[in-house]
């Protein structure tokens, strides 16, 4: 494997990113310790992002409301806002394209760029540069925090190091001390589990994971992440590898009026139809619809195979067979979250019909039915069509959720 | 030519994008949303037009509306995530 002699990676972590884009957004927000929640008027749940104000003040991300108000009682709670989230992701990545090419989008404010020889002979220059285009054309208070190193991870680690607004820079030459400095639990890939079982077996810091060797943290890892880890510290070439998609899904808990299956069902078809819809855009076929639900101390899934398809109509017609299923187990019982999945998939270009079902010209007829629907959403930018009921309250966001694999398009909050 | 300031707009032409390219258009007053394709921008003869003056000649197209648009560059929206931790 190759060993790179310079800079070869710079990683760019956006600072409290939700918090800092309510605060460019909303000038009132400005220079106030702010927390970001799922939603308005609950206190049960947790604060999902902090401004750098907030952190500065002790409050960390996910953090319990209650516990975040006690420990700051002026800190101004804001309900997320995935759309804006999702419009400043697409605007700053322009600007940062415009100064140096993005190798690969890791989170909503995450990312990681190639470093070329001339960029590694500057990179606090290159770093200037970046967050002078984000300033300039988006705004001073979307900060970020970059690290320059030989791989992703060396350059994830060192960009961690100087938040918020800051550059750190590990040349190769000065490795392998920087890591020494930091606590094991900062290594990413070393979480709580994973401390403990290495604590078990004498290794307690970072330098004592950096002087193991690679079939000794495969063996520990008991997988090959371990080893590729250790390559990584060691400053070669190696990055995650692609993962491959294997489902599509949804998932949402219900708000408090939509707590039995009669009112859930309209949650339930927004979901899947959510779902079905990026399935298309994906270019996807699924041979396979699972359905979870959260119930009273205990869940409930079922699932059922399907010709491999992609349209609404079958997809919704199985769901309807799925939840009939739940009616006859769960009666009245109420339930507080429900997730639909799509799952057996295949590309478009790969889909195997199944040869005993004759339902050649039917399904043909819905897929064609399904893609005049498309059309017609993309074409008025909201869901102006859809086969059977679209119910007129409670899908707010449902899609648009922002996760670590997922960065949501506007066509998810038709 | 002189080199533009500003931000990515004012430097890129539609003949710098990609062929697959999409922008995404939101209208700042009713916030509808929708696409620009680098092969439709070409069929109008706007392929040497900068991006801002494309965002400029834009309005809403919704019956009543005809609010200016604010254009953003779309980018996949998968992202590569972490596997074991690792970047």
């Amino acid at each position: 494997m190759r060993k790179p002699e310079r800079v070869e990676c710079l990683y760019l972590d956006f600072d409290g990113f939700f918090a800092s884009v309510e605060q460019q957004a909303r000038p009132e927000l400005r220079g106030r310790p702010v927390g970001v929640v799922p939603f308005s008027g609950g206190k049960a749940s947790c604060v999902i992002a902090v401004s750098k104000e907030a952190k500065a003040l002790g409050l960390s991300n996910v953090m319990g409301i209650r516990e975040a108000k006690a420990a700051c009682p002026e800190m101004v709670l804001v309900p997320q806002s995935p759309h804006l989230y999702r419009r400043a992701h697409n605007a700053l990545l322009a600007e940062i394209e415009s100064v140096v090419p993005v190798d690969t989008i890791k989170s909503i404010d995450e990312l990681a760029c190639r470093v070329d020889l001339d960029q590694s002979r500057d990179p606090v220059g290159l770093a200037e540069d970046i967050k002078a285009a984000i300033a300039e054309n988006v705004g001073p208070y979307v900060t970020c925090s970059i690290g320059f190193a030989a791989n992703r991870q060396l350059a994830k680690m060192a960009c961690k190091l100087d938040k918020p607004d800051g550059v750190t820079i590990w040349h190769p030459d000065d490795l392998p001390e920087p890591l020494f400095a930091l606590p094991i639990e900062d290594v990413p890939g070393i979480g709580s589990n994973m401390q403990t079982r290495l604590a078990r077996a004498g290794i307690l810091t970072t330098k004592d994971v950096y002087d193991l060797a690679p079939k000794q943290m495969r063996k520990l890892w008991r997988n090959v992440t371990g080893e590729r880890l250790w390559y990584a510290l060691h400053g070669y070439a190696i990055h995650a590898p692609e993962s491959k998609r294997g489902m599509f899904g949804h998932g949402r808990v219900l708000p408090p009026d939509c707590r039995n299956l009669d009112s859930a069902i309209g949650i339930a078809r927004v979901l899947l139809v959510k779902a079905a819809r990026r399935l298309r855009r994906e270019r996807y076929f699924c041979a396979g619809l699972w359905l979870w639900l959260q119930h009273v101390g205990s869940t409930w899934s079922r699932n059922v195979s399907l010709p491999v398809v992609n349209d609404d109509q079958i997809l919704l017609k199985a769901l309807s067979g799925l939840w009939e299923q739940a009616r006859d187990d769960l009666g009245r019982a109420a339930i507080f979250r429900i997730g639909v999945t799509l799952y057996d998939l295949s590309p478009a270009d790969t889909r195997q019909l199944d040869f005993l079902l004759d339902d050649d010209t039917e399904r043909q007829r819905w897929e064609a039915i399904n893609a005049a629907i498309d059309h017609l959403n993309r074409k008025y930018g909201r869901t102006m069509a859809s086969i059977g009921f679209w119910p007129a309250k409670n899908h707010e966001n449902i899609g648009g959720k922002i996760s670590y694999t997922r960065i949501p398009s506007a066509e998810d909050f038709w | 030519m002189a080199r533009r300031s500003g931000g990515w707009k004012t430097k890129l032409r539609v003949s710098d994008l990609d062929d697959d390219a999409k922008l995404e258009a939101v209208c700042v007053r009713c916030d509808h949303v929708r696409y620009l394709t680098k092969s439709g921008l070409t069929d109008a003869g706007k392929s040497q037009s900068y991006i801002d003056e494309i965002e400029q000649g834009e309005i809403c197209t919704v019956l009543g509306c005809g609010g200016k648009v604010r254009l953003a560059m779309m980018h996949k929206n998968a992202t590569s995530g972490f596997v074991g931790g690792l970047a």
